[in-house]
């Protein structure tokens, strides 16, 4: 279970509290308008900005305090998340073991880049790759990656309607399956309808 | 579920992050602890290259019996010395930007000029080429039986200022016209197109639209020219012509090397440091130069020259590739004149050989320095701890290096047998003088991967070792070649260096083109300076292979 408790963000004057719980294999919807805190407390779970106060626990246990780099959590950013000068499937392996996936690692992978369209191109650079194939690669090596929590930051922001649909039911399925939790970004109602067992909607 | 944190030890060693320095002293002793094995090479490059500085500025100070020779002052030969030294290298420069613009301006904007991207490739070696090379080449077209003597006016002699001045231009004006070729190219297509659409004339699109652009470059340009001329040395012994046209650095290496007088080369290493050292400090502030990029491809629309505008770029061009290209040319006849059998094969190439693993070292050496030293760079949040750093490793371009090397020679002269021990002083001092570009052209490509994937490699959290094989060395593995290749150029021409440390009998591929062409075996100097040329060629052909 994670648990975040009276955690206490700002940025310039801005200010925010958070207080939930989320069960294993169980997504969290965050909405609300630009600059609201959102892409802060998914930078703030991942150990990139620094809490004011409160706590993060994760099966009881505090996590607030462990740098980015030991924090039990993979992350999709909203831009940068593959290295530009190495293959997708190069990029792909660094998600497992310190670049050198299992077979089963990989063969999870290529499941879901076949499930996902983007099989075909994994021999390719990120550079020859169109937004939406970018966003799916990323995606598949955030959530396949071995970590209990998972971050994304607008996943499906650049998929077109089928391919959202798509890719939503993917996640939703991996969640289920690992027992994850998950919480993302959205500015679609219908993204948090659909795959969201608790939503926040912040004003 | 499955997953987990991991290792501390690994993350330590592939943290990413930023580092803010705890305040108090048990602090920060704790946190060097933790973080040795990274942060051990920063420190070790660090210290090294400090020491050496340190080094050479305490055996300057006069450490020792070796007293700062004042006296000097008094001297007229002194301020003779001076005066040449300054004045020739302030006609070098300017000669080279003032004959580099129109050229440049041709490359830039006329489509139709063939072999450009050639052309600026042959501009790259110009200005790494080994000086020796250049002067053998020199020597046959305008020495006293060279091929284009007789074209040329009654009392000519090679010797001198006029041959200083052909040689600085010959190495320097390819610098120069590289800078100006892109600064001219990077112009935004919006400005041209603006002006011919609001009709300006053409003193008027050069007046608002080039001459802004030039601004910021030409004197940048003219003071690091000035600088490197002025801190010359292979070209001022070999062309000089005795006193009467003798620079600060050939002074210095001549009271060392020949009247083995330590306290006149003292003062004027001390001199040659606050003339340099000042003169850098005033024009680093000018910003900095792009000049390794390979020329963009003629793409986009650029304004319509005059017909005048073209012919007269066109004759600038043909002038500079014949000026740039005959010295070298002039050595494959030369070569071919020289009698095989009397040529040394077998000690031309064990020099080569020596030559080649000393450039190697000395190139490798630059390389790991900069990495170390830039591991360091990259982890620290205050900007104050990385000026700090960087001014560390730039602070070489300050001290030339002969300064650097009369100040470890003198220093541990009473230690060590240079004549044992020389080849180490060789590829280390070799190593420092590159270490300033290496830094400068990595820099900014280590700064540009930590801004685009911080956040990524901290979320991925890859050790050490997966971090460097699977993404940063690739990341950085063009840029390295390219550093590889100049830094290995650079080192494997050295006279300056070698002068100081090397001997007779242990002869690098430049010294035994200078004494074979002091001995008047020119043929055989044409045949080792072409063996030199291609030895550069091969590396800088890795180079561009790499732009492309």
């Amino acid at each position: 279970m994670l648990e975040v408790r009276s955690l206490q963000l700002s940025r310039g004057a801005l200010s925010w509290q958070y207080d939930f719980t989320l069960q294993p294999a169980q997504m969290l919807a965050l909405m609300g308008p630009s600059g609201t805190g959102k892409s802060s407390l998914l930078e703030c779970l991942g150990g990139f900005v620094p809490a004011d106060a409160g706590q993060i626990l994760l099966q009881g246990e505090p996590i607030q305090h462990l740098p980015a780099e030991q924090r039990p959590v993979s992350t999709l950013f909203q831009q940068h998340n593959l290295f530009e000068h190495i293959s997708v499937a190069h990029n792909l392996r660094l998600g497992f073991n310190q670049g050198r996936p299992s077979h089963e690692q990989w063969s999870r992978v290529e499941a879901a880049c076949e499930h996902l369209g983007i099989r075909e191109l994994l021999d390719r650079l990120p550079s020859a790759l169109s937004g939406g194939q970018r966003q799916r690669v990323a995606l598949i090596r955030t959530v396949l990656r071995e970590q209990p929590v998972i971050l994304l930051d607008e996943p499906f922001s650049a998929l077109d309607d089928d391919t959202r649909l798509l890719a939503g039911q993917w996640v939703r399925a991996e969640v289920s399956r690992t027992g994850k939790h998950l919480l993302f970004v959205t500015h679609m109602q219908a993204d948090a309808d659909s795959w969201a067992d608790q939503v926040i909607t912040i004003s | 579920m499955s997953g987990g944190t991991r290792s501390a030890n690994d993350s330590i060693m592939s943290r990413p992050v930023l580092i803010n320095l705890p305040t108090n002293r048990t602090g920060l002793w704790f946190w060097f602890w933790q973080r040795w094995p990274i942060m051990l090479p920063g420190a070790l490059a660090l210290l090294l290259m400090l020491g050496i500085s340190v080094m050479a500025f305490v055996a300057l100070a006069g450490w020792g019996d070796a007293g700062v020779d004042t006296t000097l002052l008094q001297e007229p030969w002194f301020w003779r010395v001076l005066q040449f030294s300054i004045w020739q290298a302030l006609l070098s420069a300017l000669l080279s930007v003032l004959l580099a613009l129109p050229v440049a301006r041709a490359l830039a904007l006329d489509q139709r000029l063939p072999g450009k991207s050639w052309f600026l490739r042959w501009c790259l070696l110009c200005f790494v080429m080994p000086s020796l090379v250049l002067i053998t080449g020199l020597v046959a077209l305008f020495g006293r039986s060279g091929l284009l003597t007789p074209l040329l006016p009654d009392g000519w002699n090679l010797y001198g200022l006029s041959g200083i001045l052909l040689a600085h231009v010959f190495l320097n004006l390819p610098f120069a016209l590289r800078v100006f070729t892109f600064q001219w190219q990077s112009i935004p297509q919006g400005a041209w197109k603006m002006s011919a659409q609001l009709g300006l004339s053409g003193w008027q699109r050069f007046r608002l639209v080039e001459l802004p652009a030039l601004r910021a470059v030409v004197p940048a340009v003219t003071g690091f020219v000035f600088l490197l001329c002025f801190n010359s040395f292979a070209v001022v012994l070999a062309l000089g012509g005795g006193p009467r046209a003798t620079t600060l650095e050939v002074a210095i290496f001549q009271a060392l090397k020949y009247d083995f007088n330590p306290p006149e080369a003292l003062f004027l290493a001390w001199t040659q440091l606050l003339v340099a050292g000042g003169l850098y400090l005033m024009f680093s502030r000018w910003g900095g130069l792009q000049w390794l990029t390979p020329l963009q491809p003629d793409s986009g629309w650029r304004p319509h020259l005059s017909r005048a505008g073209r012919i007269g770029g066109g004759f600038a061009y043909l002038l500079c590739v014949l000026f740039l290209s005959l010295p070298v040319l002039v050595l494959i006849p030369t070569a071919l004149q020289a009698n095989l059998s009397a040529v040394p094969w077998q000690e031309m190439l064990q020099v080569s050989l020596r030559s080649v693993i000393l450039a190697i070292s000395a190139a490798c050496l630059a390389l790991l320095l900069a990495l170390a030293v830039l591991s360091w760079w990259r982890r620290f949040a205050s900007p104050t701890l990385r000026r700090l750093i960087e001014t560390a490793a730039l602070h070489h371009l300050v001290i030339p290096g002969m300064v650097l090397s009369v100040g470890v020679y003198v220093m541990l002269m009473p230690w060590l047998n240079w004549q044992e021990w020389g080849w180490l002083a060789i590829i280390l001092l070799n190593a420092l003088v590159a270490l300033p570009f290496v830094f400068q052209q990595l820099k900014p490509r280590v700064f540009e991967y930590d801004a685009n994937y911080r956040p990524l490699l901290a979320d991925l959290g890859l050790g050490a070792w997966p971090h460097w094989k699977l993404v940063y060395g690739p990341f950085l593995k063009p840029v390295l070649q390219r550093v590889f290749a100049i830094s290995f150029v650079l080192a494997l021409g050295d006279f300056a260096i070698f002068g100081i440390f090397g001997n007779d009998e242990w002869r690098t591929l430049p010294w035994m083109i200078y004494t074979l062409s002091g001995s008047y075996r020119l043929a055989e100097a044409a045949l080792a300076s072409l063996l030199l040329l291609m030895l550069a060629l091969v590396a800088l052909r890795l180079l561009e292979r790499n732009h492309a």
